[in-house]
């Protein structure tokens, strides 16, 4: 790293240059079809260090590929708090990571509404305690190779000692794009700013614009040392080069229940429209995400899917809410609509290109053929991380204002993301325009597995911290 | 206040002698600010923070619960336990705000500000200095803002009712007919 850009504030025109310094699949994804996330404990500081020193030589950087050629594989690693400090950090850049991440996925459960059934004492494989360290995510076309690179993991912690294996969460794309509730996925990404010729997007992506462009987040919103959208960094631990070119990813595996959304989506559709048939029970599900199944937006088809929209870049994701402030065509409480309210909420006091989030993450489990309206009591859902600089402004922010809740958008305080959200006894969806205007008895279709914060270090500062330099 | 002892003629015009309608700031029937600094008695403040935190869900809530007028009250000692900061938002005036208090709840005025320099000796049934009390510890308020300045207690509970009825109608509205259940729904289709 260029030590002269450790010391001021870095903007967009400084990340073509830091590319090989920050880790890949932040800015762009990667689009492989499989990825095992690989959760250790470190019990040894010292064997840990020597461990991570090893593992820092394979991680993979966001430097585009030659040729546009993809690596067979790639890996990624990201540190909880616990893990930094068995890895022992010092006591003052421990004490300088932001207090949410301080506080852990644990921690912070009660206000992320990771309670009852999705409460960390359900949690799998040794999460919902302080015991899962490192997280190394390994992505690939191939099973084999993924395999391959598991084993090399496993047989370093071994060399090394000290290390030990917690969990392996494996996760794929399916080919059809269409995850588990059965809604095309990863038709939206954000922009950063600075990455435009890496990375071009789709107008939409980013945040609306006076004159109706759209405009890239500024890069500070998901990477540590960078300039933010209040003009600002981000705050981040000390020293400088610990931070800088960093970022926090908030990991989530997700249970999803999908003979109970097929099952309500069947009765919300007879509630809403009188009927089940297949065409209300399509619509309902557009209401439910504000896009139909396809992927078409509601705001560009109101009335009927027009699938071939979804593929259209210039439709895809450009649209706003401002002509629709009622929600008569997306409703205010629409999936797409909580976590990007795009301007919706323009003239409020909420800045909503400060609370967005990238995501990263593939379905795990079998599908559950069409049709089938009861639980084969098979696991699946998806295993994915959430990519943003502040956790607590960003990730758990729309967490608790936007999914949980529905004051935001003028909705009653009670009214809750449809798909996402908790479904507590005064959950509803208000439906302006439709015959039955008003839907309640929301199910909970959705269940926390397991999930941690992680801290995820540029390249210099994950061999730093293998080499305790801080 | 809402029950028992009617405001009397002459404790309002004890009241309404101080002026005080010229004194605090009011933007409509639900929206009236009272704001008053003292200072606590030496010796005193550590006592009158303690009341105050003690206070909370006890008489003190139930008494302005009652009161069936009071939006908002906030009541801190600061500048080291050495000031006491009342302030309160309320439906209608000023005026009918303290006499309602003065004839109601004496003892509890004598409660909040017992422990103030100046706090008259025969405490707050000496209304005139009671009044005279509360004006030396007047705190002119240059800016005030009600988001829903015509709405008053009462009717902010009424709409909130009304708000949980709505929403328990629509809720027996939008409940499927037993007569259609998805089987039923289907054989419609069919048919």
């Amino acid at each position: 790293m260029d030590a002269s850009v450790t010391d001021r504030t870095l903007t967009g025109e400084d990340i073509v240059g830091n590319l090989d310094e920050i880790q890949g699949n932040i800015i762009k994804p990667y689009t492989y079809a499989q990825q095992r996330g690989l959760f250790f404990r470190i019990d040894n500081g010292a064997a840990g260090r020597q461990w991570l020193d090893h593992v820092s030589a394979r991680v993979t950087p966001a430097t585009p590929w030659p040729d546009a050629k993809r690596p067979q594989s790639a890996m990624n690693v990201g540190i909880s708090f616990f893990g930094l400090r068995a890895l022992e950090l010092s006591a003052d850049a421990l004490s300088g990571f932001p207090g949410v991440f301080q506080a852990g996925a644990v921690g912070r459960a009660e206000r992320n509404g990771d309670v009852g059934e999705r409460s960390p004492d359900t949690w799998q494989d040794g999460f919902g305690s302080e015991g899962i360290h490192v997280a190394v995510f390994v992505f690939s076309d191939d099973v084999a190779l993924i395999d391959a690179e598991s084993d090399w993991l496993r047989e370093a912690a071994e060399r090394v000692g000290g290390v030990t294996e917690m969990a392996a969460h494996d996760g794929r794309g399916f080919e059809d794009g269409v995850e588990h509730f059965g809604y095309r996925d990863g038709l939206t990404d954000v922009p950063i700013e600075g990455t435009e010729e890496i990375y071009p997007q789709t107008p939409g992506a980013g945040t609306r614009q006076p004159d109706g462009t759209w405009a890239p987040l500024k890069p500070g919103e998901f990477l540590l040392g960078y300039e933010n959208e209040s003009g600002s960094e981000p705050p981040a631990p000390e020293p400088r080069e610990l931070a800088v070119n960093g970022t926090f990813i908030v990991y989530r595996k997700i249970y999803q229940d999908v003979a109970a959304f097929r099952r309500f989506l069947a009765q919300a559709a007879e509630c809403v429209y009188g009927s089940s048939n297949e065409d209300d029970q399509e619509r309902m599900a557009a209401k439910f995400m504000g896009r139909w199944r396809s992927g078409c937006p509601l705001m560009h088809a109101p009335d009927e899917d027009r699938p071939e929209l979804a593929d259209d870049p210039d439709k895809c994701n450009n649209f706003g809410y401002s002509d629709d402030p009622d929600g008569m065509i997306c409703p205010r409480g629409a999936h797409i609509r909580r976590m990007n309210p795009r301007d919706a909420l323009d003239g409020t006091a909420t800045v909503v290109r400060r609370h967005r989030l990238i995501r990263r993450g593939l379905e795990y489990g079998p599908k559950l053929p069409d049709g089938v309206l009861e639980d084969d009591g098979r696991d699946r859902g998806i295993a994915s991380y959430l990519v943003c600089a502040n956790i607590k402004d960003q990730f758990e922010f729309v967490w608790q204002e936007w999914v949980n809740k529905g004051d935001f958008a003028g909705l009653p305080m009670g009214e809750q993301d449809p798909i996402i959200g908790p479904a507590s006894a005064e959950g509803q969806m208000t439906l302006p325009g439709e015959p039955m205007p008003f839907l309640f008895d929301f199910k909970r279709f959705i269940t926390t597995r397991c999930g941690e914060y992680f801290f995820m270090p540029s390249l210099t500062a994950l061999k730093g911290i293998a080499a305790q330099k801080y | 206040m809402s029950a028992g002892k009617a405001v009397t003629k002459e404790t309002l015009e004890v009241v309404k002698s101080f002026n005080l309608e010229g004194l605090f700031k009011t933007r409509g029937a639900g929206a009236s600010e009272v704001t008053l600094l003292h200072n606590i008695k030496e010796g005193k403040g550590a006592e009158q923070r303690e009341w105050l935190e003690a206070v909370i869900n006890t008489d003190w809530e139930l008494s302005l619960w009652g009161s069936e007028e009071i939006h908002f009250l906030r009541a801190c000692t600061i500048n080291n336990d050495t000031q006491f900061l009342f302030c309160s938002n309320f439906d209608g005036t000023p005026d009918t705000y303290l006499a309602d208090f003065l004839v109601h709840s004496p003892e509890f005025l004598d409660q909040v500000w017992g422990r103030c320099e100046g706090y008259p000796e025969g405490g707050a049934r000496d209304f005139k200095g009671f009044m005279e009390f509360i004006v030396s510890g007047y705190v002119p308020c240059q800016a005030f803002f009600a988001a829903y300045p015509d709405a008053t207690v009462k009717q902010v509970w009424r709409a909130l009712d009304w708000e949980k009825k709505t929403r328990d109608f629509q809720r027996e509205l939008a409940r499927p007919t037993p007569s259609r259940t998805l089987e039923e729904s289907s054989k419609q289709r069919a048919a």
